[in-house]
């Protein structure tokens, strides 16, 4: 695949699902994890905050400000971890979630793609990995 | 007017292909592209008389001592220096000012001084002068812009009133990197000396576009990279009055900048040696000559109409393209620099990153960013911004395909 722009990546943009936060009126029970990332390179800032519940992701959602990129691969996180327990997820490398996105991304926007998959290994499992590239 | 089919014939990068369509380079603020013949004089150095300069009495040192100090008299003539020695050849911009700031700064700045600095500054003539201003104990003002982008020189007027001779330097863009913006760098010249401050010129925009002449402006410091002018990365100047530079303490300690070295302390050698420890960048330097030389023959006017003709042909074109923003003041104030958003309302409709990645697939090189100018995003409340930049090679075709692209990346996002 040579696209970056591919017909997945792009309508998680225009489309993106699971926008906005975890409804917090309603006490639902399990864990709540919420981590955010910055990208200062071109100011990408991307949330990502999920509850737990029986062991499983029971609902994501990001939001966030950046480039299609960015947002588009948050929105496909979302969809990636639902219904899959933490110890599943930890197998959820780099190379793993890009290639969820079914997306060829150019080295110069690896960040901009891996910023939602940041936050949520910060978010689950406290690692940084911000320094990966 | 330029011949830019046989100017285009001079650089071989510019026959290259880019994800199979020919290459459009519009990065130029960034880095120039190099003709031929100063990729040739680099490798003429390297095959035929590499050698350290200064030091060696056999012949190939001798004629690569000739042709760096030849090369150095050559960057004088070209910015009307009053002598060659004025000329100290440093690795970039960015370091030319940061060795300003350590050396005359240190001297001369202290607790309760003011540098007047604007906000359209690039961060390497912003950040040395923070870390000046934090050991020093001194004071950092900001000149502001004027709704168009240009430099707001009543305000400059005010704060140099208001600090009076508490300002010590006066530090701006010949033009700026981001809004194109042509600075009155001699009016300024004239302002700061009215307080007795000192006048930098960060030229990294303005020596490889303009015709610059220092004695015109009346400044005592000017900074450039000869990367932006057609030259060699590695290789840069800091030129500077040489009574400024005579009393001014040299930078790094080593070889070539002393004269004579005792075990416990040493005297400095003249300028510009005091100021080039080491053995410098020889090859490039060479080849920044060659730089100024190509640019010389075609003329610095030349370069700089032919580089607004393409800016005033790119606001008329790109004004056609919908939802597009163009930052900055309308010709002839700004040099071929544009920088755009598309954005409605407010918000950015495609993030400058995604354009620029987009126009990559059609062989379009434009910058995405901030622009080493947060503090000027900032500004302007945008997280980044999308530029193309203009230099001798650029056509308006190319200007057309720009465009054209514009209106195909609004497609691809579905915007209406
Ligand atoms: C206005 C301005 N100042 C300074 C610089 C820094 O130049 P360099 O990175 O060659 O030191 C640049 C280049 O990006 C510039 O455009």
């Amino acid at each position: 695949m040579s696209e970056m722009y591919t017909e997945r990546l792009l309508d998680h943009y225009l489309h993106p699902r699971n926008r906005g936060s975890l409804p917090r009126h309603l006490d639902e029970g399990g864990s709540v994890f919420v981590a955010e990332e910055y990208n200062p390179l071109c100011g990408d800032r991307v949330r990502i905050e999920f509850r737990v519940q029986n062991g499983q992701v029971a609902e994501a959602y990001f939001d966030g400000r950046g480039c299609a990129v960015c947002l588009g691969a948050a929105s496909i996180l979302t969809e990636v971890i639902h219904g899959k327990s933490l110890d599943e997820l930890r197998s959820l490398g780099r190379s793993e979630f890009l290639a969820e996105l079914q997306s060829s991304i150019r080295p110069a926007r690896l960040k901009c793609a891996l910023l939602p998959w940041i936050a949520f290994r910060r978010a689950a499992y406290g690692e940084d990995q911000s320094g990966e590239e | 007017m330029l011949d830019v089919d046989r100017i285009r014939a001079d650089f071989p990068i510019l026959k290259r292909q880019v994800h199979g369509k020919p290459l459009v380079y519009l990065d130029n603020a960034a880095t120039s592209q190099k003709p031929e013949v100063v990729i040739q004089a680099l490798t003429d150095y390297y095959r035929q008389y590499n050698a350290n300069i200064h030091r060696g009495v056999h012949t190939l040192a001798e004629e690569a001592t000739a042709a760096y100090e030849n090369a150095r008299r050559k960057v004088g003539r070209f910015i009307n220096a009053y002598s060659p020695r004025e000329v100290v050849f440093v690795r970039n911009t960015t370091e030319a000012i940061n060795m300003v700031a350590l050396t005359w700064g240190r001297a001369h700045v202290r607790e309760g001084d003011v540098i007047v600095l604007s906000v359209m500054e690039h961060h390497s003539n912003l950040v040395p002068w923070q870390l000046l201003a934090q050991s020093a104990g001194a004071q950092l003002e900001f000149v502001e812009l004027d709704p168009q982008g240009h430099l707001d020189l009543e305000h400059l007027r005010r704060l140099l009133d208001t600090h009076g001779e508490r300002v010590k330097l006066v530090a701006m863009s010949g033009m700026s990197n981001v809004l194109g913006t042509i600075n009155p760098v001699a009016e300024i010249a004239a302002l700061a000396h009215a307080v007795g401050a000192l006048f930098l010129v960060d030229s990294a925009q303005s020596v490889p576009h303009l015709p610059v002449d220092v004695q015109a402006i009346g400044c005592d410091f000017l900074a450039f990279s000869g990367h932006k002018m057609l030259g060699p990365t590695g290789i840069g100047v800091l030129w500077a009055r040489k009574e400024v530079l005579q009393a001014m303490p040299p930078f790094m300690g080593g070889g070539e900048m002393i004269k004579r070295v005792r075990l416990r302390e040493s005297e400095w050698n003249d300028i510009p040696h005091k100021f080039e420890a080491g053995t410098p960048n020889v090859a490039h330097g060479i080849g920044l000559g060659v730089a100024v030389d190509y640019l010389t023959g075609i003329g610095m006017e030349n370069v700089k109409a032919h580089e607004q003709s393409l800016a005033g042909y790119a606001l008329e074109r790109l004004a056609a393209v919908p939802n597009l923003h163009i930052y900055g003041p309308p010709c002839p104030d700004r040099g071929g620099v544009i920088t755009f958003n598309l954005m409605r309302g407010g918000e950015l409709l495609i993030h400058p990153h995604d354009l620029a990645s987009i126009l990559d697939q059609e062989g379009i090189a434009i910058r995405a960013g901030h622009h080493c100018a947060e503090p000027l995003m900032d500004y302007y409340g945008v997280p980044a911004t999308a530029r193309a930049s203009f230099y001798i090679y650029n056509t308006e075709e190319e200007v057309d395909r720009l465009a054209e692209a514009l209106l195909r990346a609004q497609d691809l996002f579905g915007i209406s």
